[in-house]
C-alpha cells in the first residue's frame, strides 16, 4: 500500500467538496475532503492505489465523516501549512485538519 | 498522531522506491543516528521531523480573515474552489497559498500568505467575509497552535457497547447497540421502548393533526402486543431485517420491534457511550429477555451475560487492600488471591492463595477482578444498594448474589461494585449523628426508630404503627429532631409487669403472635422489639407494650444495675447496693409465694423481682387507687396511689410523667394509725417499699394500669428504707420518710438536731416557722400540726372514706368500663342523674337522679337534690350523656393525652372531637368526644 504520486498527478488537482458539511468525508489516508459521491465519481486526488473510484463500498470504508477542521491547499509545496501538516506532496483541495476516527490506523 | 500516519505513508513510498538494500539501510543509520531527544516514545523520528517544520521568517505568515459566523468552511471551500475556477480559466492563481477553518474558531479563518494585500486580493468578491474588518497578522510563535487541533480521545461505539441517548424520548434512557454503520454514521440501538401507543392510534386514524403530542414521557417498559391490539395499531409480524439479520415485528410501520424491544435506527451523534450503567439499568434487559418467553434461562444467567457485555471499565478498577481477586488475564489466568496493598503506579500486589505460590504477585488493575467467595462479608459500593452490607449467597459470573444483614433481603450486584465490609473506609449505617436502630423524635412529636439507613434518607418506623400495619417513613436529616434513649424507661407488659430496654418479650398477639424479641427502645407505652425471626423491616417490630408480656430474662438487671439505673433517673437519689436488694428478695419471696403462683399467668423463674408489693398490697389497699391531691404543691393533681406509709404516700401522677410523694393528709385518704404497727414491724426489717421503678414513662396509662392491679405489682420495689436515711435514727423509724420535695429536704438538712415528730409534717405546705415545728414533738401530734391535717379539714378523712366525692373518682379496680363515679348519665326511663358509686366488677350501679330539662333540644340534668333518690341499676340501662360546651367531663376512656378518671372543663366541640382542659394540669387537649362524659359538679 502506499501512494504514488506522480509529477503529472501533483499538477493536478482536486475537486473542492461539494458539501462541506455532514455529508463530505475525508480519506482516512490523506484527509483529502470530498463528498461520498466525489469520492466514487472522481477516487481519492492523492491515494489513486486505493482504487476508490466507482467501489462503494472502499469508500465507505476508506473514508470518515468524522474529523474537524478545514484546509484549503492552494500551493502545497509552497505553503508552510502544506509542509507542517504534511501535505506538501499532496494535490492541491481541501483537507481535513484532523482526523478523528480510530479506524483511520491500520 | 495523524501527522504519524502520514509520515509512515510516505516512508512506505519510499521503501518501496528503493529496492536497493544498501541504499536502505543507510538512509536507516542516517535517521537513527540523530541523537534520541524523548527516549521510548518511539515517535522520535516524526517528532524531530515537525520540529525542523516549525516556522521561520522565510516561510508564509498566517493571517486572520473576519467571516460570518458558520460560515468559515464555506469561505474554505469557495478559495478552493475560486483557484479551481481560475486555473480552468487560464488566469494567474492567487497568491495565497492555504487557507484554514478550525472547527473551534468561529467567524475567523486563518489564510497563509506572503503578504496582506494577497489575503486582500484573493478574498475580493467572496461572499461571507467581512471586507471592513481588518487582516491580523499571526505572530510567527502562535502559527503551530493556530493550526493544530487537540484531538481528545474519543471513544468508539461499537455493537454491544452500553449507550445513553441524547435526544428524544428516549433522551437518557439507556441503550445497546446492535449494529453500527460507520458509513453512514448511523447505529442500530435496543431500547426500552417508550411507546404511546394513544398517540399511534391518533396518528395511524388521522385523529393526530389537531392533536399536539402529549407532554408527559411515556414509561419505558416492553412492547405490549395487547395494548397495540386494543387500539387496532397495525402490526406486522416477523418482517426480515437485513441489518439486523432477523426477523422483527413493526409496528405502525414505523417502530421495529424485537422481543419487546424497540430497535432504533439513529444516528451516531444522538448516542454517547453510558460510562457507567448500574445494575439496575441492566437489569431491564435481563428481565425482559426473561419475559419473552425464554421460560428456560433464569434471568441472572442473562445478567451474567450482561454484565460480560458491560466488559471491564478502567474506572471502575479500583482495588483495595483486603479485596479477593481473581486474575482474569495472563498465565496465571484463575488464581485468586487478596489484594495485599496498591503500588503508587497503580500496579496490585496480590497475595496469591495457593500452596505452592508464596510470593506476592504484581498485577495490572486490568489484569483482576474482584472476586468475592460465596459466604463473604461484603459492602456494596455503588448503586441502589450503596453502603449495604451483606453477605455473598450466590456467585454468577460476575454478579454476586448479596444477603443484606440489615434489611434481610436478596439482591444483585456486580463484583466490581463490592469490598470487604472488614475494609469499611464508609460504611452507611448513620445518618448525622442518628445510628441504624437509633430513637429519634420526628416532626410534630411522633417518634420512630430507624431501621434502615440510606444515602441521606433514614426510614423510620414511627410509634403510629402496628405490628400488622407498621408505619415506616422515610425521613432527611433534617426531620429528625433528636434522639431519644430509653436506657432508664420501662413500659408495663400485659401482666403489669415492667419491660425494660433489652428485656426480652413475647408477642402476645397480632401477626407476629409468639414472636420473642429484645425490646431495643421504649417510648410511651410502645415498644420497639427486635425479633430474630421477623424477616422484615430488618426485624424491627414496633408494637404497644401492653400486647407483651416480659421474659423472664429481665430479672437480672431489674434487681441490680437496672433499678438503680431507674432510682437515680426517677428520683435523683443514690442506689442501694445490689446486694440489699437480694436480701429483700429472699425475705419477700416466701412471703408472696402463694400469691404469686395464684396470680401469674405467664411463667416465672426464680428469683423474684418484685418486692413487697404484693405481700404490702394484702396491708394497705391504697395502693393501686386513683387518688386526687387536695392540697399541697400538687393539689388538684390526680395520680395512682403505689405506696403507702403512715404519714405519705408515694403518687403515680397522671398528668405528669413523674412520681411524687405526697403528704398522706393531702390526700384523699383515710389515715391508718390503727395499722401502724403492722406497718412498722417490715419497716424495722428493712421492708419499705417505694415505687422504685415507677419512671415517668407511664405518662398514658393504659386501661389495665389504671384500674386492675395485680397482686404482683412488679413496679414495687424497694426503693427507701429507714436505715438508708441519712438523716433518721432507728428510735425514729417512722419519721423516715424524707419528703422529695426541695422545700422539705432543705428544711431537714438544715435541722439536724431535730426532733423527730415534727419531721413528718409536710414542711413544704405548711412552712412551718421552728416554733411550731417544736412544739409537734410527739408523732402522734404531728398530724394535727399540718394544716390541712385531718383535724381541721372540714369533714375530714373519715368521711372520705365511705362516700367517695365525685371529683374523686374512685371505682372498683376491676371495673373497666366507662360508667365511672361522677358520670353523668341517662336511664333507660329517660330521666337522668350521675353515678354515685359503682359494685365490684361493674355488676351494678348507683345513680343519684336529678331533674333535667331542656335546653337547646336536648335533656339536660338540673339540679341534683342532697336527697334525691338513688337507684341502683346495671350497666345496660345507662347511657352516657354527651357533655354540652363549658361543662365538667370526665374522661372515660383512656386516650392519647388523657387517661381514664381524669377530669377537665369541655371548652368546646370541633366536630367529634372536644377541646378539653385539663384541670389536674390545666393543659388543653383535644380528645374524641366519645372518651367522654358530662361530670357532674355540685
Amino acid at each position: 500500500m502506499g501512494a504514488n504520486r506522480s509529477a503529472s498527478e501533483v499538477r493536478k488537482l482536486a475537486e473542492a467538496p461539494l458539501n462541506f458539511g455532514k455529508g463530505s468525508r475525508a480519506c482516512l489516508y490523506c484527509k483529502l475532503v470530498q463528498t461520498y459521491e466525489q469520492f466514487i465519481d472522481n477516487g481519492c486526488g492523492n491515494c489513486v492505489t486505493l482504487n476508490m473510484k466507482g467501489d462503494k463500498d472502499r469508500v465507505s470504508e476508506l473514508t470518515t465523516s468524522n474529523y474537524s477542521g478545514m484546509v484549503s491547499l492552494l500551493d502545497g509545496r509552497a505553503s508552510w501549512v502544506g509542509k507542517w501538516l504534511r501535505l506538501d506532496t499532496c494535490v492541491p483541495g481541501c483537507y481535513a485538519l484532523s482526523l478523528h476516527s480510530s479506524t483511520s490506523i491500520r | 498522531m495523524d501527522t504519524r500516519l502520514h509520515a509512515r505513508m510516505e516512508n512506505q513510498g519510499q521503501f518501496e522506491r528503493m529496492e536497493n538494500e544498501e541504499e536502505l539501510e543507510r538512509m536507516i543509520k542516517e535517521r537513527y543516528a540523530a541523537p534520541r531527544y524523548e527516549a521510548g516514545t518511539g515517535q522520535l523520528d516524526a517528532n524531530v521531523d515537525q520540529q525542523a517544520l516549525h516556522p521561520t521568517v522565510r516561510d508564509p505568515k498566517l493571517w486572520l480573515v473576519t467571516v460570518k459566523l458558520g460560515k468559515e468552511r464555506e469561505t474554505v471551500v469557495c478559495l478552493m474552489q475560486k483557484t479551481i475556477n481560475l486555473a480552468k480559466q487560464g488566469k494567474p492563481p492567487m497568491q495565497i497559498l492555504s487557507c484554514i477553518a478550525q472547527d473551534h474558531l468561529k467567524g475567523y479563518i486563518y489564510v497563509e500568505a506572503e503578504r496582506e494585500d494577497h489575503v486582500r486580493k484573493a478574498l475580493q468578491g467572496m461572499r461571507h467575509v467581512y471586507h471592513g474588518k481588518p487582516v491580523r497578522l499571526v505572530p510567527i510563535n502562535e502559527m503551530v497552535d493556530s493550526i493544530s487541533v487537540t484531538t481528545k480521545e474519543v471513544s468508539v461505539v461499537k455493537v454491544d457497547s452500553w449507550v445513553r441517548m441524547r435526544t428524544g424520548v428516549y433522551k437518557g434512557d439507556l441503550a445497546q447497540v446492535v449494529d453500527v454503520n460507520y458509513a453512514d454514521n448511523q447505529c442500530t440501538v435496543k431500547l426500552v421502548p417508550r411507546i404511546d401507543y394513544q398517540h399511534l392510534a391518533d396518528k395511524e386514524s388521522g385523529k393526530a393533526k389537531g392533536k399536539t403530542k402529549s407532554q408527559v414521557r411515556p414509561p419505558a417498559r416492553l412492547f405490549a402486543e395487547a395494548e397495540a391490539k386494543r387500539l387496532n395499531l397495525s402490526f406486522e409480524r416477523g418482517r426480515y431485517d437485513r441489518s439486523l439479520g432477523a426477523s422483527v415485528d413493526v409496528l405502525c410501520s414505523t417502530t421495529k420491534l424485537l422481543d419487546g424491544y424497540h430497535m432504533k435506527t439513529c444516528s451516531l451523534a444522538t448516542v454517547k457511550l453510558a460510562d457507567a450503567p448500574t445494575l439496575d439499568e441492566l437489569q431491564k434487559f435481563a428481565i425482559g429477555d426473561d419475559e419473552d418467553g425464554e421460560k428456560g434461562g433464569n434471568s441472572s444467567g442473562a445478567l451474567a451475560a450482561l454484565s460480560k457485555a458491560v466488559g471491564t471499565r478502567k474506572t471502575d478498577l479500583k482495588f483495595m487492600p483486603g479485596d479477593q481477586v481473581i486474575i482474569v488475564e495472563g498465565d496465571l489466568r484463575n488464581l485468586e488471591g487478596v489484594v495485599e496493598r496498591i503500588d503508587p503506579d497503580g500496579r496490585v500486589v496480590v497475595n496469591p492463595s495457593h500452596k505452592e505460590l508464596n510470593e506476592l504477585l504484581t498485577f495490572k488493575s486490568e489484569q483482576l477482578r474482584k472476586h468475592f467467595k460465596t459466604g463473604s462479608t461484603v459492602r456494596v459500593l455503588h448503586g441502589k444498594h450503596e453502603g449495604v452490607v451483606g453477605m455473598v449467597v450466590k456467585v454468577e459470573r460476575d454478579v454476586a448474589h448479596i444477603f443484606s444483614t440489615v434489611s434481610n433481603e436478596e439482591f444483585q450486584v456486580f463484583m466490581h461494585d463490592l469490598a470487604d465490609s472488614e475494609e469499611t473506609t464508609q460504611r452507611i449505617d448513620t445518618i448525622g449523628e442518628y445510628a441504624l436502630h437509633d430513637l429519634a423524635m420526628l416532626e410534630g412529636s411522633e417518634v420512630g426508630c430507624i431501621i434502615r439507613v440510606e444515602k441521606d434518607v433514614a426510614f423510620v418506623m414511627t410509634n403510629a404503627g402496628t405490628p400488622d400495619r407498621p408505619e415506616i417513613r422515610p425521613v432527611k436529616l433534617h426531620e429528625l429532631k433528636k434522639k431519644l434513649l430509653s436506657r432508664n424507661i420501662s413500659a408495663q407488659d400485659a401482666h403489669m409487669d415492667t419491660i425494660d430496654q433489652g428485656s426480652m418479650v413475647r408477642i402476645i398477639d397480632g401477626k407476629y403472635k409468639d414472636t420473642t424479641g429484645t425490646v431495643e427502645h421504649i417510648f410511651k407505652g410502645t415498644l420497639w422489639i427486635r425479633a430474630r425471626h421477623v424477616q422484615e423491616h430488618g426485624g424491627i417490630v414496633c408494637i404497644r407494650a401492653r400486647n407483651c408480656v416480659a421474659h423472664g430474662g429481665n430479672k437480672g438487671s431489674q434487681i441490680g444495675g437496672g433499678l438503680a439505673a431507674q432510682m437515680m433517673g426517677a428520683h435523683g437519689m443514690p442506689p442501694k447496693s445490689p446486694g440489699h436488694a437480694l436480701l429483700q428478695s429472699s425475705y419477700t419471696s416466701g412471703l408472696r409465694g402463694d400469691l404469686m403462683s395464684q396470680s401469674l399467668q405467664a411463667p416465672r423463674a426464680a428469683p423474684p423481682r418484685a418486692f413487697g408489693g404484693p405481700g404490702r398490697r394484702g396491708q394497705d389497699p391504697l395502693i393501686g387507687q386513683t387518688k386526687k391531691v387536695r392540697a399541697g404543691v400538687y393539689k388538684g393533681y390526680i395520680g395512682r396511689i403505689v405506696d403507702v406509709t403512715d404519714t405519705s404516700v408515694r403518687l403515680e401522677l397522671q398528668a405528669q410523667a413523674r412520681t411524687v410523694t405526697v403528704n398522706r393528709e393531702h390526700l384523699d385518704v383515710p389515715q391508718v394509725a390503727p395499722s401502724r404497727d403492722s406497718f412498722l414491724a417490715p419497716r424495722a426489717t428493712s421492708m419499705y417499699d417505694a415505687p422504685g421503678s415507677r419512671t415517668p414513662a407511664h405518662y398514658p396509662m393504659t386501661p389495665a394500669h389504671g384500674g386492675g392491679m395485680t397482686p404482683m405489682h412488679g413496679g414495687m420495689t424497694p426503693a427507701r428504707e429507714a436505715a438508708w436515711n441519712p438523716t433518721a435514727t432507728p428510735a425514729h423509724i417512722q419519721d423516715n420518710w424524707e419528703p422529695t420535695s426541695t422545700a422539705g429536704t432543705g428544711w431537714g438538712a438544715g435541722n439536724v438536731g431535730y426532733t423527730p415528730g415534727g419531721y413528718g409534717d409536710s414542711s413544704a405546705l405548711a412552712g412551718p416557722t421552728p416554733n411550731a415545728y417544736g412544739v409537734g414533738a410527739t408523732p402522734g401530734a404531728a398530724y394535727g400540726q399540718t394544716p390541712g391535717g385531718y383535724g381541721q379539714t372540714p369533714g375530714g378523712y373519715e368521711a372520705d372514706e365511705y362516700v367517695a366525692p365525685p371529683a374523686a373518682a374512685s371505682w372498683p379496680e376491676d371495673y373497666k368500663g366507662r360508667f365511672l363515679p361522677g358520670v353523668v348519665v341517662r336511664l333507660t326511663s329517660g330521666a337522668q342523674g350521675y353515678i354515685t358509686s359503682v359494685a365490684p366488677a361493674g355488676s351494678s350501679f348507683k345513680v343519684k337522679i336529678g331533674t333535667s330539662r331542656p335546653r337547646d333540644g336536648v335533656e339536660v340534668l338540673e339540679t341534683v337534690p342532697k336527697s334525691a333518690p338513688e337507684e341502683t341499676v346495671t350497666e345496660q340501662e345507662l347511657e352516657i350523656v354527651r357533655p354540652g360546651k363549658k361543662t365538667s367531663v370526665i374522661i372515660v376512656t383512656d386516650s392519647g393525652d388523657a387517661s381514664r378518671g381524669d377530669t377537665g372543663e369541655l371548652i368546646t366541640i370541633d366536630g367529634v372531637d372536644g377541646v378539653v382542659r385539663l384541670s389536674s394540669t390545666n393543659d388543653v387537649v383535644l380528645l374524641d368526644m366519645s372518651c367522654l362524659a358530662r361530670r357532674w359538679v355540685e
